[in-house]
């Protein structure tokens, strides 16, 4: 059996999308031991760690000039399905979708894609809309993603299926507060932590920290002592360095830049709550990871992190333009007085949210949705 | 500086568990012959080991496998911790309380109080091994630039490990068979990449990384990575941090409660080394020097005039071919596993060893962090052009890969015709034999080549710039799979301690926020601006490698072996480093008693009739 996966990004960049794809891939590889699978990335331009990554093939693209990348892509995928004939296409993002249809016409080769967030709430390209349309299989990462797309597209919701994000325990986990890191942000082992983590770009800018930072003089007055770390590099920097100023938040601010993959888990584990009242999350695996390390998380109620909280059961979902929303929610979260009190419990978030949306529930899902579109006898 | 050894859940042979690791102490007698302790745990479940070359506390209270009071944590310990004074402040201030002057200690203590990651607060070179006792499980890190080796050994719950692969392969727990993916790394680059190793099953723990072990399983988590930044800062400034960062570097590395000696060549990094050393310690500072008769190769009179100088006490040792030939038997016995390289840092050890040092400096590394290669200009060029190219390319590199053109030019051939990216022309330019030749190859080391597609992909993770790419790649694979283990292996022959300050995980956190633009200027201008105190003969002189007349060594007796080698190869071997990396292979094999599958032809071959006469 063949499958050809097409992602945006697989190895270098980081973000939801991509983190996404390397579970399909993992997925699909312990679903179908025996499958051959070739992985293609329109933006990366080196391989994957070969002694982790489960495919058995690379095509790395990302060195096309932008300009050209698209169409050269595009080409790439449609000369390799053509001559491999794989007996099933996955495209990770929808704007490839076009590129499988053409296929699914001239070789009948079924084809499944994926939606995560703001790129299928409203579509507008006439292709990709009709390339959708005639998937075998239509995914999405949340339910709010679901019905968006489901809307968008004139389909009725339950054409859509839903796999939701996950993410892996045994990377994400509870511990001590770490010393390298309290010694790095100069931060007292006691000292109330709150953490988000974001590109810091004016696009990323729903993500909520903004608001964040203002709600800090607030919550200021109830922990004196508070600490608001935001992770992330990018352009909006110096704006947002201008912003603490004028606030006057700066001795309860850190800009602690670019957190690696490798220091994520000891960030989380840093914070006493994680907090991104975004507003246009499509999941927010982010709070998936956060939960696993027994963390409070604090969400939008606009979006899809209301599918990665449980509609609230797992977290505290806030207007996420209502600064004084998010204060008091900080406040009550840091202080233990949230009316939610599982919140409180670091080892039931980490399990409910195993259980949710732990990786075999993942697998699962995937194996279900995937086994009906492919022919009878490759599924035996 | 040591050498470690270890057998955890070790089953059948748990009755044999001393005599096991006495095995492995004689074996890593060389890393460490000032004193050699063993430690087995209660239930027998563990047997550690360690020879310890004494530089960190002299007394026996450095002694190792050391244990908690309590009992509970034991350590073997390889490498050095050179901010172990400031850890060791912190933690009295915090009331802990020290038994000895120790780094062995300080790294104890932080495992006792943060857990796994304390390791990210170590500046320095380890392998780290901790046994606790009451969990029954295991700690096992490597340092994040991989300059101290570890690998290790597992199969059905048991793990086996060593500092070096000779050592794992004489426990006897070990079948003798070489690894299909690791010959074919080898064949490529002219260096085992890890993490595999010539043995089957046999891995390196990864640079940056740390594996813990309980009942059987264990999970192995990255703490480390090589990531550049792209933040721009005005070239003042980034002459200052690199200033500040390379003295603070070498300060910490200058920590030893023995004296400390400076390799020297002609080059740059070196001189840094002296120039920035020599202000910091109180007693005239001891260097070292290889020189030739050949003037093309010589940089003794270079190195002279340079210690003169800065007022070192120098010492230089004028190779002959005589000298060398007779050295290389004792070379290859001393190999771990096989390099093109490695003989250089053999003598050079040897005449500091003669001299009594301990430890010594070196300038490796610099070249890597400040773009000392002609590669920061070449592979990015070659990136650009291939992508231009593309319509044609492939032609115009099938027809460059043909027999009549030189080794270089096949492998230039054979990067137009694969991806037009960093890792691939990376890999043009420091590779040995091109896919096609390896598949050709394989089969005189009894493996099988699947197809020509052999070329392992490398990872590199994001960077800012393609040069970057060069510098990660530079460090990522030929300094750390080439340079770091023959330096490792070639030092400890003579039981002496190399130490590299260029290659220090402060120094490099602090270069990262400068942008490669000026990091990597061609000449290594960042470098010399931020040195001042190297003086112009070795400012104005043109780059040169430190190279070995090896070529004009290779008569006699080495005549034979060589043109034997080129007689019996399936392919044109065009230069001797190509000879050298299939002699390198075949010495190990055949001193390893590797179990080579005899296809025919290997049989009439020098590994064939060398097994032969071994079973006879």
């Amino acid at each position: 059996m063949k499958i050809h996966v097409w992602v945006p990004d697989y190895a270098s960049a980081i973000g939801g999308i991509q983190t996404f794809s390397r579970f399909i891939v993992r997925a699909l590889r312990d679903v179908f031991p025996e499958s051959e699978i070739a992985v293609f990335s329109k933006n990366d331009t080196s391989y994957p760690d070969p002694a982790s990554d489960p495919a058995n093939s690379f095509t790395p693209m990302g060195w096309w000039t932008p300009k050209l990348r698209t169409p050269e892509f595009a080409w790439q995928l449609f000369r390799s399905a053509a001559r491999e004939r794989p007996d099933i296409v996955v495209t990770a993002h929808v704007n490839f979708a076009p590129v499988a249809h053409w296929l699914h016409k001239l070789f009948h080769i079924p084809y499944v894609a994926v939606g995560h967030g703001v790129e299928v709430w409203e579509i507008g390209n006439k292709r990709i809309r009709r390339a959708l349309r005639a998937a075998d299989c239509l995914l999405a990462v949340s339910d709010f993603t679901r019905l968006r797309m489901a809307s968008t597209l004139a389909l009725d919701a339950n054409r859509i299926a839903l796999l939701p994000n996950t993410f892996d325990p045994e990377q994400f986990y509870p511990g001590p507060k770490p010393h390298y890191l309290l010694k790095r942000y100069g931060l007292a082992a006691n000292q109330p932590v709150i953490l988000t983590i974001a590109r810091l770009a004016s696009a990323e800018r729903y993500k909520g920290y903004d608001q964040l930072l203002r709600a800090m003089p607030l919550v200021r007055e109830q922990f004196p002592n508070v600490r608001y770390v935001l992770g992330g590099r990018g352009p909006d920097r110096a704006r947002i360095e201008a912003l603490i100023r004028d606030l006057d938040v700066s001795a309860n601010v850190t800009l602690a830049g670019y957190v690696p993959d490798h220091e994520l888990r000891s960030h989380y584990n840093l914070c006493d709550v994680f907090a991104m009242p975004s507003k246009g999350e499509g999941f927010g695996i982010v709070f998936l990871e956060a939960l696993g390390c027994g963390k409070p998380v604090l969400a939008g109620n606009k979006d899809g992190s209301v599918d990665a909280v449980l509609n609230g059961a797992l977290g505290v979902l806030v207007d996420p333009d209502n600064v004084t929303e998010i204060a008091n929610a900080l406040i009550a979260i840091l202080g233990r007085k949230h009316s939610n009190r599982m919140i409180s419990d670091a080892d039931a978030l980490r399990s409910r949210a195993i259980e949710a949306y732990g990786y075999q529930r993942f697998r699962e899902r995937l194996s279900e949705v995937i086994r009906p579109i492919l022919k009878e006898e490759i599924t035996k | 500086m040591c050498g470690i050894a270890g057998i955890l859940n070790p089953g059948h042979d748990r009755d044999d568990l001393e005599l096991r690791l006495r095995r492995f102490a004689r074996d890593l007698h060389h890393r460490g012959p000032d004193d050699s302790g063993q430690f087995i745990s209660k239930d027998r479940v563990a047997g550690l080991v360690s020879t310890r070359l004494a530089i960190q506390d002299l007394s026996a209270a450095g002694h190792q496998p050391m244990t908690t009071a309590d009992g509970r944590y034991t350590i073997v310990f390889n490498g050095e911790i050179y901010n172990f004074k400031q850890l060791r402040s912190e933690l009295e201030a915090d009331g802990e309380i020290f038994n000895s002057d120790s780094d062995t200690e300080v790294i104890l203590k932080m495992y006792t109080r943060y857990g796994p990651d304390c390791v990210r607060e170590f500046a320095g070179m380890f392998g780290i091994v901790i046994w606790d006792e009451i969990d029954e499980s295991c700690f096992i890190a490597r340092g994040a630039l991989g300059i101290k080796p570890l690998y290790y050994f597992e199969e059905s719950g048991r793990l086996i490990f060593a500092s070096e692969v000779r050592a794992l392969l004489n426990s006897g727990l070990i079948p003798r068979k070489l690894c299909r993916d690791a010959v074919t790394g080898y064949l490529l680059f002219g260096a085992v990449p890890e993490p595999l190793t010539l043995i089957e099953g046999v891995s390196a723990l990864p640079a940056g990384h740390y594996m813990t072990w309980r009942a059987g399983k264990t999970r192995v988590t990255k703490f480390w990575e090589l990531e550049f930044g792209d933040d721009s800062i005005p070239e003042t400034e980034a002459v200052r941090v690199v200033r500040e960062a390379l003295n603070d570097s070498i300060a910490r590395h200058l920590v030893s409660d023995v004296p400390v000696g400076v390799f020297l060549s002609g080059g740059v990094d070196s001189t840094t080394v002296v120039a920035l050393a020599s202000r910091l310690t109180k007693t005239p500072l001891r260097t070292f020097c290889i020189s030739f008769d050949n003037p093309e190769f010589n940089e003794g009179d270079i190195a002279a005039r340079t210690a003169g100088h800065f007022g070192t006490q120098h010492s230089d040792w004028r190779l002959d071919s005589t000298t060398a030939k007779a050295l290389l038997p004792t070379f290859l016995e001393k190999s771990d596993q096989p390099s093109i390289d490695g003989f250089n840092t053999f003598c050079v050890s040897k005449l500091a060893h003669d001299h009594g040092l301990k430890v010594v400096l070196s300038g490796l590394g610099g070249d890597e962090l400040f773009g000392g290669y002609r590669s920061f200009q070449i592979v990015p060029f070659m990136v650009r052009a291939s992508r231009l190219l593309d319509p044609v390319k492939t032609g115009v590199g099938q027809l460059l890969q043909q027999r009549f053109a030189s080794a270089r030019t096949n492998r230039l051939g054979h990067f137009l015709t694969d991806l037009p990216i960093t890792s691939a022309a990376y890999w043009a330019m420091r590779g040995i034999f091109t896919p096609r030749e390896v598949v050709k190859l394989m089969p005189r080391f009894g493996c099988e080549a699947k197809d020509d597609k052999t070329q392992l992909p490398m990872f590199v993770p994001p960077q800012p710039t393609l040069e970057d790419e060069v510098s990660y790649l530079e460090i990522a694979r030929y300094m750390r799979n080439q340079l770091l283990r023959d330096s490792d292996v070639m030092s400890m022959a003579w039981s002496l301690e190399l130490r590299v300050p260029f290659v220090d995980v402060n120094l490099i956190g602090a270069l990262r926020q400068i942008p490669a633009r000026m990091r990597l200027a061609s000449n290594k201008r960042m470098l010399l601006s931020a040195v001042p105190e190297i003086p112009k003969w070795v400012r104005e002189r043109p780059k040169q490698g430190f190279a070995f007349p090896f070529k004009e060594w290779l008569t006699g007796e080495w005549q034979e072996i060589f043109r034997r080698i080129e007689t019996e190869s399936p392919i044109l071997l065009k230069s001797w480093y190509r000879s050298w990396c299939l002699f390198a292979l075949e010495n190990f094999i055949s001193r390893n008693q590797i179990d080579v599958p005899l296809s025919s032809a290997v049989a009439g071959s020098s590994i064939g009739a060398q097994r032969k006469c071994s079973q006879g």
